[in-house]
């Protein structure tokens, strides 16, 4: 969207050579053949996999369907249902709200604060970057959670260290007052894919503006706020689409973590997970796909108001070309 | 691992469509399914309702079931003298805890591969029977499966709408599982009788809590629906009336209030150390966690729950008179109705319930024997925490009430409903009645769009 605006004219200049020789020659067509027949498994698996399915749920979100007698039309039912006569399904939007709202700020300073440790290069940096990215490798994993369960439960190695110290822990995933923080922080933990492209970013930085920055007389944090945080404005922006989409769709831990209730009383109910307990749990078929319908428009929402923000402070380098 | 037969918050069925015409129901499942493999393997197995089992031809089933290790090697057990017996027939077995069990049989049966031979608890007999998940097994009564050792009342309550649908595997029967280990210096065992009434138990609880400094006396156990009916049933009441609540916003109020007066006085655990147990998962057993030293529970499940602990267990019946204390049917086996060999299932259900030696290899861990004549031949041969289990189940049984109707459709919704409101109210998120209400409405609706 913002970025099309922006486009290094160089880029549009190499478009239009491309357009000019195409078409025409009977070899030029062969190798379109080629080239779409290569595509062929990944066009079946988008109209197959993907986008039939899709459509398919958008007509089922209209219809009271049981997985096991063929669905039947009701209209908006589940729509009316889900907005005004089922207080969980608020309690689960209550609950992702706060998930993603916190985690994937959290996520991001996190992920920010050790690529700025890490992006000089020193000895044994390689290293430390990788250990700080095993995480998010393990991180999305049944394993993790349960390890999460134990380390947070109220006979886990938390409480155990608290208690050395002589504070009296309590059961972190069973309270409902802390158990949503238990999956912000592991959500939190798992940094290292944004922290891999903030490095990255940080890295494109030309270090003579430092220097200039160092010679006016600019500190640390002058530097950092004057020059790297715009420099790094649109990678941070990218960083920002992706993790809040994935925000909103946290399941794996919440499940595992809770037993798959979303309990204690609601409290870790996110909305992927409440939509697979009615669909697979309870047969409503119909009224998950009505719910997975109401995200995807939310989930659209908020992404297109994250992108227009980015107007406003979003930098991208090559503006002062135009 | 789970509760064999726990009310768990388990999440199955609910809802459901219309109750339909079986006729309809085959008619409309071939129409969307279209996918032949199933109906192709179903003739060729020759599934004809009442049909003899596949002698020669190899065969393989596939069986679920929920349960810890302890019931799977038993199962195991029973399969392989099966096909010991009948060498064409041969097993693939699928067992998980009871929480997400539920999740997966519905996926599959989604998707018309379900395995064979399915365990199941009465919360999802009625509907997996309504929307033909399982096949009807009545053709095959007198020929293939013998019911005629089995106590006719037991047998009633695998039957809907008059037609048996599901096999009784084992029956059991409400017991406190009690930490004997903790209680015996400290002088303050349950009498075999257990307590007079709830005001007497929760004395109890509250002096044992005292008495230990550090343990509660009994894991608080508002959130489950199982204990709430057996309370319900004490006041001459039941859990639903048809499709409907038995019961309403006053008793819930007075049960919550219950259990509230049990947290305040110390007699019942806090609610973080009840709430791990609430998703039904055996493994989180406060009396097995050491957290609490009673707990409400089925007195089969006393050989799993002995496996988790280093302490001596005993059995207690429930608080107050025994008539809310009821034999029930602890799992049940059903049959696919889209099996690929019906007949054979069949055979391999009535070979659990009437072997001696598959009974003997089952002892009572999955609860009693429902034959009566293999109990008898087997009991015997039994080691000391069987019998002892067996006898505690024979005097409470003998005084016990009748057996309830087959649960509401929709019944797993209203044990997570009821747990939400519990939870609710023991972290003192919802004032009581607030919570009640809200159960009251919340159900009310959920069972009448279960039902429609």
């Amino acid at each position: 969207m913002a970025d099309t605006a922006h486009r290094p004219p160089r880029v549009a200049a190499r478009r239009s050579t491309a357009d000019r020789s195409r078409g025409g020659s009977p070899r030029r067509r062969r190798e379109a053949v080629a080239g779409y027949t290569f595509l062929l498994p990944w066009f079946i698996g988008l109209f197959g996999i993907t986008l039939f399915p899709m459509l398919y749920s958008l007509y089922l979100s209209f219809t009271d369907y049981d997985l096991l007698q063929s669905p039947q039309w009701i209209g908006l039912e589940n729509y009316v249902r889900m907005l005004t006569d089922d207080p969980q399904y608020w309690n689960s939007v209550k609950a992702t709200l706060l998930f993603a709202v916190v985690s994937v700020p959290l996520k991001l300073a996190v992920a920010l604060g050790v690529a700025l440790l890490l992006y000089r290069d020193r000895r044994g940096v390689g290293l430390y970057r990788a250990l700080f990215y095993v995480p998010s490798l393990l991180g999305g994993s049944v394993a993790i959670a349960i390890v999460w369960q134990t380390l947070f439960g109220g006979q886990g190695a938390l409480n155990e260290i608290l208690g050395l110290v002589g504070i009296e822990g309590r059961s972190w995933i069973t309270n409902p007052s802390t158990a949503l923080g238990t999956l912000v922080l592991l959500a939190a933990w798992q940094f290292g894919a944004p922290m891999v492209i903030f490095l990255a970013g940080l890295k494109q930085i030309p270090a003579e503006m430092f220097e200039a920055g160092a010679l006016d007389g600019a500190g640390r944090f002058k530097q950092f706020w004057h020059i790297t945080l715009p420099m790094l404005s649109p990678v941070l922006f990218f960083n920002l689409v992706l993790e809040t989409i994935a925000g909103f769709q946290g399941f794996t831990a919440a499940f595992v973590i809770s037993g798959g209730t979303g309990g204690p009383a609601d409290s870790t109910l996110l909305y992927t997970l409440y939509l697979y307990l009615r669909g697979f749990g309870d047969f409503q078929m119909g009224y998950a796909s009505a719910m997975a319908w109401g995200f995807l428009l939310v989930l659209g929402i908020i992404t297109a108001i994250v992108f227009r923000s980015g107007s406003l402070w979003v930098h991208y380098a090559d503006e002062g070309e135009h | 691992m789970t509760t064999p037969t726990g009310r768990p918050a388990a999440r199955l069925a609910v809802p459901g469509r219309r109750s339909f015409l079986a006729g309809a129901l085959g008619a409309s499942m071939l129409g969307l399914a279209a996918c032949g493999g199933d109906e192709e393997s179903a003739s060729a197995g020759g599934s004809a309702a009442g049909a003899g089992p596949e002698t020669t031809e190899p065969v393989v089933l596939t069986v679920a079931w929920w349960g810890g290790p302890a019931r799977a090697e038993n199962t195991q057990k029973v399969l392989d003298l099966y096909t010991a017996a009948h060498p064409n027939v041969t097993f693939k077995t699928q067992w998980q805890g009871y929480s997400g069990y539920y999740d997966k049989i519905n996926t599959s049966a989604a998707g018309r591969n379900a395995p064979d031979i399915i365990q199941i608890d009465n919360r999802a007999l009625r509907e997996y029977a309504n929307k033909s998940v399982i096949a009807d097994l009545t053709p095959w009564v007198g020929g293939t499966l013998k019911t005629d050792q089995i106590d006719a009342k037991l047998i009633d309550t695998g039957k809907v709408d008059d037609k048996l649908y599901a096999m009784p595997l084992a029956s059991n029967t409400q017991a406190l599982a009690v930490d004997a280990t903790v209680l015996q210096p400290l002088n303050l065992l349950p009498a075999e009788a257990g307590w007079a009434d709830w005001d007497e138990f929760a004395a109890w609880a509250t002096e044992v809590t005292t008495a230990t400094g550090g343990l509660w006396g009994t894991r608080d156990e508002s959130a489950n629906l199982n204990w709430l009916e057996y309370w319900l049933r004490q006041g001459g009441k039941a859990l639903y009336d048809g499709q409907a609540l038995g019961f309403g916003e006053a008793e819930l109020t007075e049960w919550f209030t219950m259990w509230d007066e049990l947290r305040a006085s110390k007699g019942a655990s806090p609610a973080e150390v009840s709430q791990p147990a609430n998703a039904g998962d055996i493994s989180k057993n406060t009396v097995a966690t050491q957290q609490t030293v009673a707990t409400f529970s089925y007195d089969n499940q006393l050989t799993e729950l002995a496996k988790a602990t280093d302490h001596q267990l005993q059995l207690a019946p429930l608080p107050g008179d025994l008539s809310g204390a009821y034999a029930r049917p602890s799992q049940f086996f059903t049959a696919y109705a889209r099996g690929k060999n019906i007949p054979t299932a069949v055979d391999v259900i009535n070979f659990f319930d009437n072997d001696p030696e598959a009974g003997a290899a089952l002892g009572t861990e999955r609860g009693l024997p429902p034959n009566s004549a293999v109990r008898d031949a087997i009991s015997p041969a039994f080691d000391e925490q069987l019998k002892y289990v067996v006898a505690f189940d024979e005097r409470v049984t003998a005084s016990a009430g009748d057996t309830p109707p087959v649960p509401a459709q929709g019944d797993s919704q209203i044990g997570q409903l009821l747990t939400s409101a519990a939870e609710n109210v023991a972290f003192g998120r919802a004032e009581i009645a607030d919570a009640a209400a809200e159960f009251v409405s919340q159900a009310t609706s959920a069972l009448e769009r279960a039902g429609s």
